[in-house]
């Protein structure tokens, strides 16, 4: 669906530099922190800006060459970029009713009422979890075969975020060869939804594995120090001195726990993973 | 193309109350002055609304949502020069039915014969969209005014200087001048179309490539 | 289908819903010929990647729990039931002999053993 092939883009002092893909039907996550690169990534996907060197490639086209057709089959939520705030979701239904073809109304209307959207304010008037919503509803508002969501989830609480979740799960239930390429901060939000996840720090890929592989075989292994000295160290990916001895990132829990009895290993979410990839030594 | 101007229209008439003051003002206008000013005026005001919707995609950072939609960048300009000759269009009609029905009123339809002159109001005024939407385009839309400030600043100067150059010495516009006062109507109403459509292919062109090369 | 999955488990999420989806089908709740919910459905519903549910339905297919029919959907294989009953008890009692041979490395002796299996019983 989605091939980034080396891209390149500097900001001053600032480097994105990686390549990802994206497979028909797959729910690709991207995290990392704030200023990591995702948005760049993404904006670079959508062709919003222009790499300075690599390739993106959507179904095989050039991201910047796509044509209206292309584009109608993407379905786009960006986390600080919508329609005008003035509009109001009757407006906004006028709009994409012109803009899409394949604009289901039905579903977009039925959707925003059960979202409790009113549909004759004006947007400046929504909460943020509103905005978010309605953001996320245009994105999947015309049967798009890719939904790219930049941080769709950032400033909600949680019982918004689930919302937003949850619509992506009907979404990607009517379909099962609809793509997904979300990315957040919040990483316990693509745990429950991502098949793959890319882990970006300093503009680059750090990172990239199954999710069912992140839960199921990476760990956190906390041992003393005398223990820590005569671990072996072969599947260790980082290690971080605490006030008890060492917390040691292995991507092979299981090696751990069979030849190590009694080790203390904590399942790692994709939290800890950001952690200890992107902060230890 | 047909969404864009969807979006343009909602956006515009979210401004009712600004639109409303605006219709009062022209028919005010129209009531109070003797000459066919409202025409140009209502078309003026329609090339203001128009081209700040510019203003309006870029706000709340806009532009990079709008650009993820189904057209390309091309669409966009032209959308943007399409949706200001609409408004120009549209107003000037309105700004016409003002003038004739009051004119109609109050001196029997003396000043009618002017209507054919008045469709000249049309492609002056839509230059001044050419003039912006560039300007607007590149620089933004706060820039784009203080640009648009320097520029008429700039022209007033350029104006200033030829005239005192006209009057000092020997004019050298003098035969251009004589030349089209002996040009008959039609002409010169041909002659300002063809101008403002060839400032307008100039600023198209511009439009594009600054819109081509941005990033959002 | 009734699955509960254990995030802090060390069993891997996949063998947690293999396991459960074996024990409906060994038990008769899911019926021969019934048809399993969609990966993304089931994936939707537990809040799991889709990867990792087609990961447990490829599984259970190479087992000859069910049969995927391509493009319409997966269903409960027609298993002999008494067998598939037949392999865990196997299962069970290969991990009976791993626990009693681990005990005796320790130094247990049988009537130790069986005092624990008796209170352990108890507690049961």
């Amino acid at each position: 669906m989605v091939k980034v092939e080396n891209l390149v883009k500097n900001y001053g002092n600032f480097k994105l530099e990686l390549s990802m893909e994206i497979a028909d039907g797959r729910v690709t996550g991207i995290v990392g922190k704030n200023g990591a690169g995702k948005s760049t990534t993404i904006k670079s996907i959508l062709g919003l800006i222009k790499p300075d060197g690599g390739h993106v490639t959507i179904n095989g086209v050039e991201a910047e060459r796509l044509s209206s057709r292309d584009k109608e089959k993407i379905g786009v939520s960006l986390s600080d970029s919508g329609f005008s705030m003035l509009l109001s979701i009757r407006d906004i239904i006028c709009i994409l009713k012109k803009m899409y073809p394949a604009f289901d109304e039905a579903f977009f209307t039925n959707s925003c009422k059960a979202q409790g959207l009113p549909m004759n304010k004006q947007i400046k008037e929504y909460s943020t979890g509103m905005r978010a919503k309605l953001r996320a509803l245009i994105a999947m508002s015309h049967g798009a075969q890719l939904l790219v969501m930049d941080e769709p989830t950032a400033g909600l609480d949680v019982e918004a975020r689930n919302d937003i979740l949850d619509m992506i799960r009907n979404y990607l239930r009517e379909d099962d060869k609809r793509s997904v390429l979300i990315s957040s901060h919040i990483s316990s939000d693509l745990e429950g939804l991502c098949d793959d996840i890319y882990l970006i720090h300093d503009g680059k890929v750090v990172l990239h594995e199954d999710t069912d592989a992140i839960l199921d075989n990476y760990g956190v292994l906390k041992v003393s120090e005398e223990a820590y000295e005569q671990l072996d160290k072969s599947y260790i990916l980082r290690s971080r001195k605490d006030s008890f001895g060492y917390s040691c990132f292995t991507n092979e829990k299981h090696y751990y726990a069979e030849n190590n009895p009694g080790i203390v290993i904590e399942n790692s979410g994709i939290d800890d993973l950001i952690l200890m990839m992107t902060g230890g030594n | 193309m047909r969404g864009l101007i969807e979006k343009d229209l909602r956006l515009t008439l979210v401004r009712k109350q600004t639109i409303a003051i605006f219709l009062l003002m022209a028919l005010f206008m129209g009531l109070s002055m003797k000459g066919s000013f409202v025409v140009s005026y209502v078309t003026m005001l329609a090339m203001i609304i128009a081209t700040s919707t510019i203003s309006y995609d870029e706000y709340d950072n806009g532009m990079a949502f709008i650009f993820t939609m189904p057209f390309d960048r091309r669409t966009y300009v032209r959308e943007k020069y399409l949706f200001n000759l609409i408004m120009a269009i549209g107003a000037w009609v309105f700004g016409i039915l003002v003038y004739g029905i009051l004119d109609l009123i109050r001196n029997n339809g003396a000043g009618l014969g002017e209507i054919p002159m008045l469709v000249t109001v049309v492609p002056c005024i839509y230059m001044v969209a050419a003039i912006m939407i560039p300007l607007q385009l590149y620089f933004g839309t706060e820039k784009g005014r203080l640009a648009l400030a320097v520029l008429f600043g700039a022209i007033v100067v350029v104006v200033m200087a030829g005239s005192s150059v006209i009057k000092s010495s020997v004019n050298p516009l003098a035969a251009v001048a004589k030349a089209l006062d002996g040009l008959p109507v039609a002409a010169s109403i041909l002659l300002v179309f063809a101008g403002a459509a060839i400032l307008t292919g100039i600023s198209y062109l511009c439009s594009v490539r600054i819109v081509e090369k941005k990033e959002f | 289908m009734h699955i509960i999955l254990n995030n802090n488990s060390m069993v891997p999420i996949y063998e947690q819903l293999m396991d459960q989806v074996k024990n409906e089908i060994i038990s008769g709740e899911l019926a021969e010929g019934e048809a399993l919910p969609s990966v993304r459905a089931l994936s939707g519903e537990l809040r799991i990647s889709a990867l990792t549910v087609k990961k447990a339905y490829d599984k259970l297919e190479e087992e000859g729990f069910v049969v995927t029919v391509h493009g319409k959907g997966t269903y409960v294989a027609a298993t002999d039931k008494s067998l598939a009953m037949e392999a865990r008890r196997k299962t069970v009692e290969d991990d009976f002999a791993a626990a009693i041979r681990k005990a005796g490395s320790v130094g247990f002796s049988k009537e130790d053993i069986m005092e624990i299996v008796k209170i352990i019983l108890e507690e049961y």
